[in-house]
């Protein structure tokens, strides 16, 4: 685990979604950081706050001075107790959803340029695969295309703050993944933008050994690493493997 | 025929389906991005056409557009002349009348994009209005198409309100609408049915282009 860093965004949140109460406090320090938790747990309520696309009953998020504000100056991105929300697109926070939602009417290539002005580089259409589909529309391609072309425009953006993935390998299959993984965590190197992604794949979490904030029921119940937060998790999957024969314990109450 | 008719039937029609959809374009945006008690007052107003007398709305704003109200006394002021009576005039009246025709395909065209698309623009840093013109116009192309198409078509066969509201002036206000009624009155029923014809097979040929593109794009799209 690296050692610890001066925080580049702080999240406080407090919201009602249907029968979802969510109350969150927690700061990012680290490259990249995973939202663990089941279905149903405000996971992807918590980035659509972040990237501006709800109006939380209670929030303050800020990104405290540093290397991601200008002249070192705090950005506030929500205060709801000074009437503060920054709209979503003065944010510089993309948001690849868990739906792909690529723009039907243009081809890859002017999906992957909508938000960084100009078109891709090779380096990040290889990156992605999809180097062979940008002359493409969206309705011609495969689910997994379409996924990956969602992720790689929210990467192309231009002037990114922080890089927010709602479930950005789930479908893909197991190698394409693991090389996906070992990509971004190279182009992450080198561009250093912060990334917080949301999961619920513990093999995913342990691999990216990100920081690992646990939620459930719109709770925090756990932040630290991967190997910290998760051996619980770990240490029953890998009872559930070495003892087929027992029935597995009963799985958490998911939400839909 | 009527020529002189034709072409104001024609300048009247083109210039309220330009005038028309700059009006509208806004509006069924707001209409469009959510609910409440104003947006369904706006929507019901706009609707109002529908099932209004056009000449409840010719004489509402014969008096309006007259002497009798202060707008009025103020567009006298400016024009020199009243607007009733008067192209500009025929063209408030058009437009109003055609309200719903324009309104009501870009607000079911708006409403049908997926909110995903402009949260997804959002987040890459367009602004709503360029969201609007980058996503949402090009999105909802044959909503507009069509919203253009039923305002001209619209007031190429309306009667009540130009009547009400801009006599029968040749070059005018004299559409071929009342040019018809006209040559009725005067039973010149050879000249009526040239008229009539031209306004029919008009008005046919333009609804069958439109349903044809409709089922075009449904072929294209299963």
């Amino acid at each position: 685990m690296p050692e610890p860093l001066s925080p580049h965004l702080s999240v406080q949140l407090r919201h009602r979604i249907g029968a979802l109460n969510i109350n969150v406090d927690f700061q990012l320090t680290q490259p990249w950081t995973i939202l663990f938790g089941p279905s149903g747990s405000g996971k992807t309520t918590i980035l659509r706050a972040i990237a501006g696309l709800i109006r939380p009953d209670y929030a303050r998020i800020v990104c405290p001075a540093g290397r991601l504000t200008d002249r070192g100056r705090s950005f506030t991105l929500v205060d709801t107790d000074a009437g503060v929300f920054l709209p979503s697109h003065k944010r510089l926070i993309p948001l690849a959803p868990q739906q792909p939602s690529l723009f039907p009417h243009m081809t890859v290539r002017e999906n992957l340029a909508y938000g960084a002005g100009r078109s891709a580089d090779a380096n990040l259409l290889s990156t992605f695969h999809i180097a062979q589909l940008v002359d493409k529309r969206p309705a011609d391609l495969s689910g997994g295309e379409a996924q990956r072309a969602t992720l790689a425009r929210a990467i192309a953006a231009r002037d990114c703050r922080l890089l927010l993935l709602d479930e950005p390998f789930t479908g893909l299959d197991l190698n394409l993944r693991d090389e996906l993984i070992a990509n971004l965590l190279a182009w992450q190197e080198l561009h250093r933008t912060p990334i917080l992604s949301v999961t619920h794949d513990i093999a995913e979490a342990f691999q990216l050994n990100a920081e690992v904030i646990k939620l459930s029921e719109g709770r925090i119940v756990a932040q630290g690493s991967a190997a910290q937060v998760l051996a619980e998790e770990r240490s029953r999957l890998l009872a559930q493997l070495t003892q087929p024969a027992e029935t597995p314990a009963s799985p958490a109450p998911a939400r839909a | 025929m009527d020529t002189q008719a034709l072409g104001l039937t024609l300048r009247l029609a083109l210039s309220t389906t330009v005038l028309l959809l700059l009006l509208a374009l806004p509006l069924a945006r707001w209409i469009a991005a959510g609910s409440g008690p104003l947006r369904a007052m706006a929507q019901a107003v706009v609707a109002l056409p529908l099932v209004l007398p056009p000449t409840v709305l010719g004489f509402y704003l014969l008096v309006a557009l007259g002497p009798l109200t202060a707008p009025g006394r103020l567009i006298i002021r400016l024009l020199g002349h009243p607007l009733a009576f008067s192209f500009s005039g025929l063209l408030v009246g058009s437009v109003l009348y055609s309200l719903p025709f324009a309104v009501q395909p870009l607000v079911s065209g708006f409403r049908a994009i997926d909110p995903a698309l402009l949260e997804a623009a959002a987040t890459l840093g367009a602004s709503p209005l360029r969201a609007f013109g980058t996503i949402t116009l090009p999105l909802a192309k044959p909503s507009i198409l069509t919203a253009a198409v039923l305002t001209f078509t619209h007031t190429v066969g309306e009667f009540g309100v130009v009547l009400m509201l801009g006599g029968n002036i040749p070059g005018a206000t004299r559409t071929l609408s009342i040019a018809l009624y006209d040559q009725v009155q005067d039973f010149d029923y050879t000249a009526a049915n040239r008229t009539a014809a031209t306004l029919l097979a008009f008005s046919l040929l333009t609804l069958v282009a439109i349903y044809w593109r409709r089922s075009e794009r449904r072929s294209l799209l299963a």
